[in-house]
């Protein structure tokens, strides 16, 4: 095998030897290599060392808020009026400060004029509410995601997929 | 009936793969994105807060990167893995960041304490204070070496290390050749090994 | 931990598409949202209308989907939408199925889950041939054997 350290053209599989990716043929090929060389051992061990340093640091916890976020701001741009779809992209870094206040002022007025039902997807509470639920779809729902839930127990089984990673 | 419902519950859980999904994002199927946001919200944040090293830009560039993939919906075609698109976007985004000094101000002190991940509150034995001094000041060595990597060198890092992207895929999110991520990884470990050495 | 068949899911053949919908998130939960924003006072009077045991049971039920971590209660929502995309039928079907299991004394349950682990782990014709060894006929009932056989057929992935 031609050294992997001054042919560099196959330097990647030092690389992928040490992050365990290298196929079991091609590995133990290297390995035998790397019992007469102590400059692919050396680079070996050092990239060994790296790699667990790296492993050290966790990534951090995710908001439990982001999916709210980012639904409603989806939500917000579906119900932006055509007009502020057209032109919105269109407009020049500098004016966009300027822009949220005066599509707030049209915002206020078009609420006073025409008090439009709010959108779909995370409705506002309000007093009516309390009296206004379907109760037999609270119940529903509620029975079928114990029944999902417990199903999900039941099978044990890991989701890599839903994981994550 | 049996087939169908066969087929179905396996769908109540089970996630297509990310195209089959993309595709039907594209059909209207907001669902469909749920799952989507579902499978790789986890990844595109740590992706973006190793690069930026601040969790609230991170999160909030990870915004950006799915309001970017649903508003693209009506022109998506599968051209290419799902996942290296999204790491694309999550990548440009980044590197946007990093240019424009956004994360600077709120940047998270090299210095400053992170949390200690979960799997590490849970050991065994507690650790020590020394040990987790110790572990602090590694883990805060571990950092300075990435950020100090030039910005491409430091994703081609992460999507190689943390993200397991192949060589082909990471091609496609720098874009550049197969040939130049090996090099750039190359030069990027040499780095890290010398900058790292004295950890071990 | 997810749905029985999940591990089967690459071979799994693609549902049918819902309908769109301007809704982002999961849909069907949504009324938890609505009641979960109430105030205690709001809710009381809302749930006044049921009938104590289910007013209590809704209270316990809701209590336990809170105390469930965000991702958690997230996925199960993911597959509520999924589950309610079914026809209504088969829907009542998996109900059916799920209120007969809860009815079996609660060693015999145990022992049905694992059960349930075995089947789902074995190819169709393989769990096929389990399902009418003399093994399985001598370990459980015929209510349980029919139940399971009905499990199998309703929730598994056939060939």
């Amino acid at each position: 095998m031609e050294c992997p350290i001054q042919s560099r053209e196959n330097a990647d599989l030092l690389l992928a030897y040490c992050a365990r990716k290298l196929e079991p043929r091609t590995a133990a090929i290297l390995e035998r290599h790397m019992e007469s060389c102590p400059d692919c051992r050396a680079f070996g061990d050092e990239q060994r060392s790296v790699w667990a340093a790296l492993d050290r640091w966790d990534a951090q916890p995710v908001s439990p808020v982001f999916d709210r976020r980012l639904y409603q701001r989806l939500e917000a741009e579906e119900h932006r009026g055509w007009w502020d779809r057209a032109v919105r992209p269109w407009l020049p870094r500098a004016w966009r400060p300027a822009f949220p206040l005066a599509a707030a002022s049209v915002l206020v007025a078009a609420v006073l004029l025409f008090r439009s039902p709010a959108p779909v997807g995370f409705p506002e509470t309000n007093q009516a509410e309390a009296v206004d639920m379907d109760l037999e779809r609270v119940e529903r729902t509620l029975d079928d995601l114990e029944m999902l839930r417990q199903l999900n127990l039941m099978a044990r089984v890991e989701a890599p997929s839903l994981q994550p990673m | 009936m049996n087939e169908r419902v066969n087929n179905d519950m396996v769908a109540v859980a089970a996630l297509e793969p990310d195209t089959e999904l993309m595709l039907r994002v594209k059909e209207g199927d907001t669902a469909s994105f749920a799952l989507l946001l579902e499978r790789h919200r986890a990844p595109v944040i740590h992706f973006l807060y190793r690069m930026v090293q601040n969790q609230a830009v991170a999160e909030e560039l990870a915004q950006e990167v799915f309001l970017r993939v649903y508003r693209a919906r009506t022109s998506y075609e599968p051209t290419a893995k799902f996942t290296t698109w999204l790491f694309r976007i999550a990548m440009h985004l980044a590197l946007n960041s990093l240019r424009d000094g956004k994360n600077e101000r709120g940047q998270e002190s090299l210095d400053v304490e992170t949390p200690a991940a979960p799997g590490r509150q849970i050991a065994d034995r507690k650790p020590t204070v020394e040990q987790d001094l110790v572990h602090e000041v590694k883990l805060r060595e571990v950092r300075r070496a990435i950020h100090l990597l030039p910005a491409k060198q430091r994703a081609a890092v992460l999507m190689h290390k943390y993200h397991e992207l192949e060589y082909s895929q990471i091609a496609r999110v720098l874009n550049c050749s197969e040939s130049a991520v090996k090099s750039l990884l190359f030069r990027a470990y040499e780095t890290l090994r010398v900058r790292l050495a004295h950890l071990v | 931990m997810v749905c029985p068949s999940l591990a089967q899911s690459r071979r799994a053949v693609a549902p049918p598409r819902p309908p769109a919908a301007k809704v982002f998130g999961p849909r069907a939960g949504r009324v938890l949202d609505r009641l979960n924003r109430m105030t205690p006072e709001e809710r009381r009077r809302t749930l006044q209308n049921l009938p104590p045991d289910r007013r209590q049971r809704v209270e316990e039920q809701l209590e336990r989907y809170n105390r469930l971590p965000a991702q958690e209660q997230q996925r199960l929502r993911l597959q509520l939408d999924r589950f309610r995309d079914w026809p209504p039928e088969q829907q009542e079907a998996v109900r059916r199925l799920f209120r007969r299991f809860n009815a079996f004394p609660e060693d015999r349950r145990a022992l049905l889950k694992e059960e349930f682990r075995a089947l789902n782990d074995l190819e169709p014709a393989d769990r096929r041939a389990r399902i009418n060894s003399d093994e399985f006929r001598s370990r459980y009932t015929l209510a349980e054997q029919q139940f399971l056989q009905d499990y199998a057929s309703l929730l598994l992935p056939q060939e």
